[in-house]
C-alpha cells in the first residue's frame, strides 16, 4: 500500500473531460475499465448514455460532458469508463482519459467561487490547486442526480 | 452401539427424541407410522422400538401386532398420552413391553431403554 | 418477556413448521365438518390427530398455554369421534375460535413473546360444550377405583387364599426346580396411569417366573381396578438375591417386600408390606447404574442449544431445508451458465466458420456442447426447485372465502383443483394479493345474497370455482363464479360518466371490451365501497400486479350467468425464451410467451384507421407500432418495401411490432435495468447475449396499453 494518508489529505484520482481535469475521490470509485459498446435506453435522459454488461451485470453509464455541459465528448483509445459506488449502486461514468492518482490535501483546496462560469457549481466539492494544474473535485452523490433529484429516491 | 427405532408422526418429536438418544450413544432411526415402522423394522432389525400410539395410516396398537408377526422376539415400548390406558394395556397384550407417558423427562425415557438394550 | 420454552432454535423451527401444518389440516378439516351431513370417521380422526399431536409438541416444548387449550380442543374432539357428540354450527365456530387463539400462541413462539390473549374464555367455552356431553370420563385423568379397600395393606398381615389347583401346583414346584415367593410391591404414590403400570410389572415379572396367583388379579387389573399396592404368588426357578435385582430395574416402585412362601409355615399369611416415608428424594429410581447417565443427561439439557449441532445424521430424511436466499443466488448463477453457454456456442460457430476445424477445435466443440447439456439440465433442475406446489397459496382461502361469506350474508360452496400444480416461489409470493382480490370480489359483489338467487332460478348456494392447472409453458389459474355477471351497458356507462372514454368510444366497444374496462383505473360499478374489498386496491392494480411478472389477465363474463377471470402465468421469472430482432442495428428481445406469430409483409400493405398504421391478417385489423420509433425516435429513411412485424397478443388484444430484422430465438436471463435508471417506458429489463452486448427486453404489455390510447 502506498503511504499513510495525513490527516486532512485524500487521494483523488484526475481524470480528463475535454481539456480540464476533473477529481474523484478514490473510496467510491470500484474500477476503471476500457470502452465497450453502450446499449442505448430509451426515454431516459440525456446524459445517461446506456447500460453495459460488468461481468454479468448490468449497470448504467452516464455521461459527464453531457451533464456538465461540456463541449466535445466524442471516444478515442483513451475513453474510459470510470465505475464507482453511491449508495450501494453501481454506476459508470465515461470520461476522456485518467490521468494519475493524487494526494490532495485541504489546504490547497478553495471553494467555487464564479470563476468557472461554465460549470454548475454544486456539482463541485472545491477546485484544489495543485503544483502544475487545477484539478476541479467533483461530488460523486451530486453529480449523478437525475434532474429532480430522482437518483436517491429510486435507491430503495 | 444399540439400534432404536423411533415411531412417532410428529417430525418434532422424532427430532426431540433422536437427538437425545443419539447423545447418550444409540443408533436412531425413525418412521412416521405404524406401516412406515413395520418396513423400516424388517430392515434395520433394531434392539428397541418406541411407538407412538396415535398415528395416521397404521396406529401403533397395530403395530405392534405386526410387528410381532415378524419377531415375535421384538421389544416394544409404547410412548403414551394420558388417558390412552386401554390402547396401551392392549399393547402390553400384544406384546409390547413397557410404556413412557408424554411429554416424557430425559432421564424416563433413557433408564427405559437401557432396561432392554442395555 | 421472553417465553423460556424448552427448545433449541432449530427445534423450534420443526416444531413450527408442523404446527402450520396442523393448523392447516384443521382449518380444511373443520370446514369439512360443517359441511358433511353423515358422521366421517376418518375426518374425525384426522382432526382429532391434529389436536392431539399439537397437545404433546406443546406440551414437550413447555408452552403451557397451547398445551391446555390443545388438550381442552381434545377432549372435545374425542367425544366428537366417540359419537358423544354432534357437530353443529356453533361447535365449528368455537373451534375455529381455538384456532385463531393457536395462531396467536403461534406467534408467541414466533416473536418469544407472550402475547396478552387471555384462554378462560374459550376453555369455558370447550369446558361447556364437552360437560354437555353424555359419556365416559375425560381421557385425561384416570381414577384408580379402588374397589378394593386399601385396607388390607394397612393391616399388618395379608392372607393368601389358594384353590386346590394352585396348593397342587405348589406341592409340585419344589419337584421342577421352582421356589414359591410372595412377592409384595407398592407403587409410587399418585402414579399416572397406574392400572396399565401395574399390569406392566406383572408381565415383567411373570416372564422370569410363574405366577399363580395375583392381587389384583390380571383380569381387575384390565378393568382399571387397581391401588397402589400389588400382591403376587410367584413361582420363580432364582433365588431372592436374583429376583431382588430384577425388581429393583422396575420402575414406579417405591418399596417392595420378597418372602419366601411356604404354605405350611406360614399358613397363608405373610407380614404385609407397609409404605415407608422417603424424604428428600428427588427420583424414585435413583441407581448407582444410572448416575454415570445422569451426568449425561444434565449436561444435555444444559448445553446451549446450537444450531450448528448436526446430531441428526442419522434421519431418515427425504427432504432437506433450503434458504429462499440460496436458491435465488443459485438460480443467478446458473443464469450465468446460460449466457456462457450462447457465448461458448457463438464462438465455436465462429471458429467452424473461420478456421480449420482441427483436433483441439473439435475437443472444444464436444466439451462445450457436453457443457451445454448439463447446463441446461442445472438449469432445469433448480427452477424445479424454486418450485412449490400452489396450494401453499391455495391452503387460506377455504377459510377467507367462508369469513367472507359469513360477513357479505351469502352462501358459497368454494372449490379448487389443482393445488399441486407448481409455480416458481417468486411468482406465488406475487400472486397472492391479486387473487385474493378476485375471490372477495366474487365473494362480495359476483355472488347474489341466497334470496336473490332463488328469486332468479338460481341454486340458492352461489358456486366459486378456484382452479389451477399446467398449460405448456404456462401456468394457468381460473377463478369463476355462477353469480351476476358483469354487464358491459354498466361498464361503459361508468366508463363515460367517469370522463374515461367518450359516449362515441362507448358504442363501439364489443361486450367483451367493455368488461374488460374495468380494469381501467378508478372505475368502480359498485355504489358504495364495502370494508371487506375497498381497500383501494382496484381491478388496475390486479391487472398490473399480474403483468410485473409477465403474466396476463383475462376475463369472461355474462350477465347472471356468471364471470370468470383467467391468470396465464410463465414458469420462472428470471429465464424466459425471447425473439430476438434487430432495430437500427440494436439487438432486442421479445419474451416469446407474448408472441403469436411473426408477418412478413410489404410496406404497400399498410392502411390508415384513424391515422393509425394498420394491416389486415385474415380478415382481421391489426394495428402497428413502430418500434424504431418509439425506441431510437427516428423513422425508416428509406422505403425499404419489405417489413417483418411481430404479432404480440397480450390479454386477447393484438398489436404488430414493427422491426427491421428477426435475428433468432434464444433463451434469456432477465437482468433488471437497476434503481438508478428505474422505469423506462416500453423496456421490462435488460439481457446479456451471447456476444456480451446488452440488449434491451421489450414490455409487451406497456406497448399495447400505450397503441390503445
Amino acid at each position: 500500500m502506498a503511504e499513510e494518508l495525513m490527516e486532512n489529505e485524500n487521494q483523488y484520482v484526475v481524470f480528463r473531460l475535454g481539456r480540464e481535469n476533473y477529481g474523484l475521490e478514490i473510496s467510491t470509485i470500484l474500477e476503471i475499465i476500457t470502452m465497450q459498446t453502450i446499449t442505448e435506453v430509451p426515454g431516459t435522459e440525456v446524459f445517461i448514455e446506456g447500460i453495459i454488461n460488468l461481468r454479468g451485470r448490468v449497470i448504467p453509464v452516464f455521461n459527464l460532458h453531457k451533464k456538465l455541459n461540456l463541449a466535445g465528448g466524442e471516444t478515442t483509445r483513451s475513453t474510459r469508463i470510470v465505475v464507482v459506488e453511491v449508495r450501494g449502486n453501481h454506476i459508470g461514468m465515461l470520461v476522456d482519459g485518467v490521468s494519475e492518482v493524487v494526494k490532495i490535501t485541504e489546504e490547497i483546496v478553495e471553494q467555487p467561487s464564479g470563476i468557472l462560469s461554465d460549470l454548475d457549481e454544486e456539482y463541485l466539492s472545491g477546485v484544489a490547486k495543485l503544483e502544475d494544474k487545477l484539478v476541479i473535485l467533483l461530488d460523486v452523490t451530486k453529480v449523478l442526480q437525475r434532474g429532480n433529484g430522482a437518483l436517491l429516491e429510486n435507491i430503495g | 452401539m444399540p439400534k432404536v427405532l423411533l415411531v412417532d408422526d410428529a417430525a418434532f418429536m422424532r427430532m426431540r427424541c433422536a437427538k437425545l438418544l443419539t447423545e447418550n450413544g444409540y443408533s436412531v432411526d425413525e418412521a412416521e407410522n405404524g406401516q412406515d415402522a413395520v418396513e423400516k423394522y424388517q430392515k434395520i432389525k433394531p434392539d428397541l422400538v418406541l411407538m407412538d400410539i396415535t398415528m395416521p395410516v397404521m396406529d401403533g396398537l397395530t403395530a405392534v401386532a405386526e410387528i410381532k408377526k415378524i419377531d415375535p422376539e421384538a421389544k416394544i415400548v409404547m410412548c403414551s398420552a394420558l388417558g390412552q390406558q386401554n390402547t396401551v394395556m392392549s399393547a402390553i397384550k400384544a406384546g409390547a413391553k413397557d410404556f413412557i407417558i408424554k411429554p416424557y423427562q430425559p432421564e424416563k425415557i433413557l433408564s427405559t431403554i437401557k432396561r432392554f438394550v442395555g | 418477556m421472553g417465553l423460556n420454552l424448552d427448545a433449541s432454535p432449530e427445534e423450534l423451527k420443526v416444531f413450527l413448521e408442523e404446527a402450520d401444518e396442523h393448523f392447516q389440516t384443521l382449518e380444511e378439516d373443520l370446514i369439512r365438518l360443517e359441511k358433511e351431513e353423515e358422521f366421517n370417521e376418518d375426518l374425525m380422526q384426522e382432526i382429532f390427530r391434529a389436536s392431539h399431536t399439537l397437545k404433546g409438541s406443546s406440551a414437550t416444548i413447555g408452552h403451557n398455554r397451547m398445551a391446555q387449550l390443545t388438550h381442552g380442543m381434545e377432549n372435545v374432539l374425542d367425544k366428537l369421534r366417540k359419537k358423544q357428540l354432534t357437530v353443529t354450527s356453533d361447535l365449528v365456530d368455537i373451534m375455529f375460535e381455538c384456532l385463531d387463539c393457536l395462531k396467536v400462541l403461534r406467534d408467541e413462539i414466533l416473536n418469544d413473546e407472550e402475547s396478552d390473549l387471555e384462554l378462560g374464555d374459550i376453555l369455558g367455552k370447550l369446558g361447556s360444550v364437552h360437560d354437555a356431553a353424555p359419556g365416559s370420563d375425560s381421557p385425561t385423568t384416570t381414577q384408580p377405583a379402588p374397589d378394593k379397600t386399601p385396607g388390607k395393606q394397612t393391616e399388618a398381615k395379608i392372607s393368601i387364599d389358594l384353590s386346590w389347583e394352585e396348593r397342587d401346583t405348589l406341592a409340585n414346584a419344589s419337584e421342577r426346580g421352582l421356589k414359591p415367593y410372595v412377592i409384595q410391591l407398592l407403587f409410587d404414590v399418585e402414579l399416572e396411569m397406574l392400572a396399565v403400570r401395574t399390569f406392566v410389572t406383572l408381565m415383567a415379572l411373570n416372564e422370569t417366573g410363574e405366577m399363580l396367583k395375583s392381587n389384583p388379579s390380571a383380569d381387575e387389573i384390565e378393568r382399571e381396578q387397581v391401588t397402589d399396592t400389588l400382591v403376587m404368588l410367584i413361582l420363580m426357578k432364582d433365588d431372592e438375591a436374583k429376583i431382588r435385582e430384577v425388581i429393583s430395574t422396575l420402575p414406579n416402585i417405591a418399596q417392595y417386600e420378597i418372602q419366601p412362601f411356604n404354605d405350611n409355615v406360614t399358613q397363608g399369611e405373610v407380614p404385609s408390606i407397609q409404605r415407608v416415608e422417603k424424604v428428600g428424594e428427588a427420583e424414585a429410581e435413583c441407581d448407582e447404574a444410572e448416575s454415570g447417565d445422569r451426568n449425561k443427561i444434565n449436561e444435555a439439557k444444559n448445553k446451549a442449544p446450537t444450531a450448528a449441532k448436526n446430531n441428526n445424521a442419522k434421519k431418515a430424511n427425504r427432504t432437506v431445508r433450503v434458504d429462499v436466499e440460496l436458491l435465488d443466488s443459485l438460480m443467478n448463477l446458473v443464469g450465468e451458465l446460460v449466457i456462457d453457454r450462447t457465448r461458448l456456442f457463438q464462438i465455436l460457430g465462429n471458429l467452424e466458420a473461420n478456421y480449420e476445424m482441427d483436433e483441439v477445435s473439435q475437443d472444444l466443440g464436444r466439451t462445450s456442447v457436453h457443457i451445454a447439456r448439463v447446463t441446461t439440465q442445472l438449469q432445469e433442475q433448480i427452477m424445479k426447485a424454486r418450485m412449490l406446489p400452489v396450494e401453499n397459496l391455495f391452503n387460506k382461502f377455504p377459510r377467507m372465502v367462508r369469513d367472507l361469506s359469513q360477513k357479505a350474508g351469502k352462501e358459497v360452496d368454494f372449490v379448487m383443483t389443482g393445488q399441486e400444480t407448481e409455480l416458481d416461489r417468486s411468482i406465488i409470493e406475487e400472486i397472492g394479493d391479486p387473487l385474493i382480490h378476485l375471490l372477495r370480489n366474487a365473494v362480495d359483489h359476483g355472488i347474489e345474497p341466497p334470496d336473490q338467487r332463488v328469486a332468479k332460478g338460481k341454486p340458492r348456494i352461489g358456486q366459486l370455482k378456484l382452479q389451477a392447472s399446467h398449460e405448456e409453458n404456462h401456468i394457468i389459474i381460473t377463478i369463476k363464479d355462477d353469480g351476476r355477471g358483469i354487464d358491459p351497458e354498466v361498464v361503459k356507462k361508468s366508463g363515460v360518466k367517469k370522463g374515461m372514454i367518450t359516449e362515441e368510444q362507448a358504442k363501439r366497444l364489443t361486450d367483451k371490451e367493455a368488461i374488460n374496462l374495468i380494469f381501467m383505473s378508478g372505475l368502480s360499478t359498485v355504489a358504495k365501497v364495502s370494508d371487506v374489498s375497498g381497500r383501494g386496491v382496484g381491478m388496475d392494480v390486479v391487472r398490473n400486479n399480474i403483468e410485473k411478472i409477465n403474466g396476463a389477465t383475462e376475463i369472461d363474463s355474462a350477465v347472471d350467468k356468471g364471470t370468470e377471470f383467467k391468470i396465464k402465468l410463465p414458469l420462472t421469472l428470471a429465464i424466459i425464451r425471447a425473439l430476438l430482432v434487430s432495430i437500427d442495428k440494436s439487438v432486442y428481445a421479445i419474451p416469446l410467451s407474448s408472441v403469436t406469430e411473426t408477418i412478413r409483409m410489404q410496406q404497400d400493405q399498410i392502411e390508415y384507421v384513424n391515422n393509425q398504421e394498420v394491416i389486415v391478417v385474415r380478415g382481421k385489423v391489426l394495428p402497428l407500432v413502430r418500434l424504431k420509433k418509439v425506441f431510437r425516435n427516428s423513422y425508416d429513411i428509406e422505403d425499404r418495401g419489405k417489413l417483418f412485424v411481430v404479432v404480440v397478443n397480450l390479454a386477447g388484444q393484438q398489436v404488430g411490432l414493427v422491426v427491421d430484422s428477426l435475428v433468432g430465438e434464444q433463451e434469456i436471463v432477465i437482468k433488471t435495468l437497476g434503481k438508478y435508471i428505474g422505469d423506462v417506458q416500453g423496456i421490462s429489463g435488460a439481457t446479456i447475449l451471447g456476444d456480451g452486448n446488452v440488449a434491451l427486453i421489450v414490455d409487451v404489455s406497456n406497448l399495447i396499453k400505450k397503441a390503445a390510447s
